[in-house]
């Protein structure tokens, strides 16, 4: 039954989604260049910006944060397996005690 | 789990690991070294070989936890549940890291390619939305347990976020914005362009799934574990 209503969920969003006009396009307008990009289209303001900013720092700081994140995570994964691979030893070890105490 | 089989899963996670990183390197050494730079955007292009995967491999994981929790409330409460669950929330996971990648080196090229680090335009506006949305799922998780209830609720919100990833990938085409339709609309044109965007896919999915497979390890061990505890305190209450 939940699951009837999750996906007549979906089923009604996606429909009303694709019947709708696409007189949605209502946004409301970002400003200063980022409207100029936005009406013109992505290559508006590149010149601009161009002038103004390293490239090479964006790659550099964009490459950086992007192996910070997989590294901070692969981190934390790899201490969590190790504490959960220690805790279940140690359950283990302690149930096999007591089954040893039972017997 | 049967320490052949632990033997078996952690050769193959082995193997994984080692694929992913020779493809990663392949796929940077490509990017860097062979791939020329773009004629307009010049270097700051680099970025979207990974911004792109990235966004690529999130949309994947974030549909995979969407489509698993709409299996796990439709599954009896069983083992089979327990593990669809568990891939779910390993997917979940994943994504969201792949999301907080997309989200933060795009604005980076964002303000090289448009001049601003951010605008409320529906592709960047609905990817922050899902990727909160996946974030409190993760949050609910975290709060869940072992329990059904909560897990079905957090299961929910995933499959909430379903028309959201469709409503991302079709955001550009039906109300515009600035995000350029690159890949599939004629761009990338330089076949080495086209090489190091495909290695980027390959070494940020093959990424992707060590990550799932490792989390998804994660969570078994849990389970265990917390099963090992309930028996241990219905076998031996005084304990």
């Amino acid at each position: 039954m939940k699951s009837a209503v999750v996906i007549a969920f979906i089923i009604a969003g996606t429909a009303g989604f694709l019947v709708s006009p696409k007189s949605l396009n209502a946004q409301s307008a970002p400003q200063g260049r980022a409207a100029q990009a936005w009406e013109d289209g992505w290559k508006a303001g590149i010149e601009e910006a161009q002038e103004s900013i390293s490239g090479e720092a964006m790659v550099i700081a964009a490459y950086s944060v992007l192996w910070l994140i997989v590294f901070v995570f692969v981190l934390r994964l790899a201490v969590k397996l190790r504490t959960a691979r220690r805790d279940l030893e140690e359950l283990k070890r302690r149930v096999s005690e007591l089954d040893g105490k039972g017997n | 789990m049967k320490p052949s089989r632990a033997r078996y899963v952690f050769s193959l996670q082995m193997a994984l690991a080692i694929f992913a990183f020779v493809l990663t390197v392949l796929a940077l050494y490509w990017v860097f070294l062979v791939a020329p730079n773009e004629a307009i955007l010049g270097i700051s292009q680099k970025i979207f070989y990974f911004h792109v995967s990235s966004a690529m491999n999130m949309m994947l994981l974030y549909a995979l936890c969407g489509l698993l929790s709409i299996l796990y409330l439709a599954l009896p409460n069983n083992k089979v549940a327990a593990m669809v669950d568990m891939l779910a929330l390993a997917s979940a996971e994943v994504g969201a890291m792949f999301g907080a990648i997309v989200l933060t080196s795009g604005p980076l090229w964002a303000k090289k390619a448009w001049g601003t680090w951010w605008t409320w335009e529906p592709r960047l506006t609905l990817s922050l939305l899902v990727f909160f949305l996946f974030f409190a799922y993760l949050a609910l998780r975290l709060f869940a347990g072992q329990e059904r209830f909560g897990r079905s609720v957090a299961s929910g919100l995933a499959v909430v976020g379903l028309p959201g990833l469709y409503f991302i990938h079709v955001a550009v085409e039906r109300w515009g914005g600035a995000h350029p339709q690159v890949v599939f609309k004629g761009g990338l044109t330089h076949p080495e362009m086209r090489t190091a965007f495909f290695l980027s896919v390959l070494a940020t999915s093959a990424l992707a799934a060590l990550l799932v497979a490792l989390r998804f390890s994660l969570a078994r061990l849990e389970r265990e574990t917390d099963i090992l505890y309930l028996e241990l305190d219905s076998r031996f209450p005084s304990r």
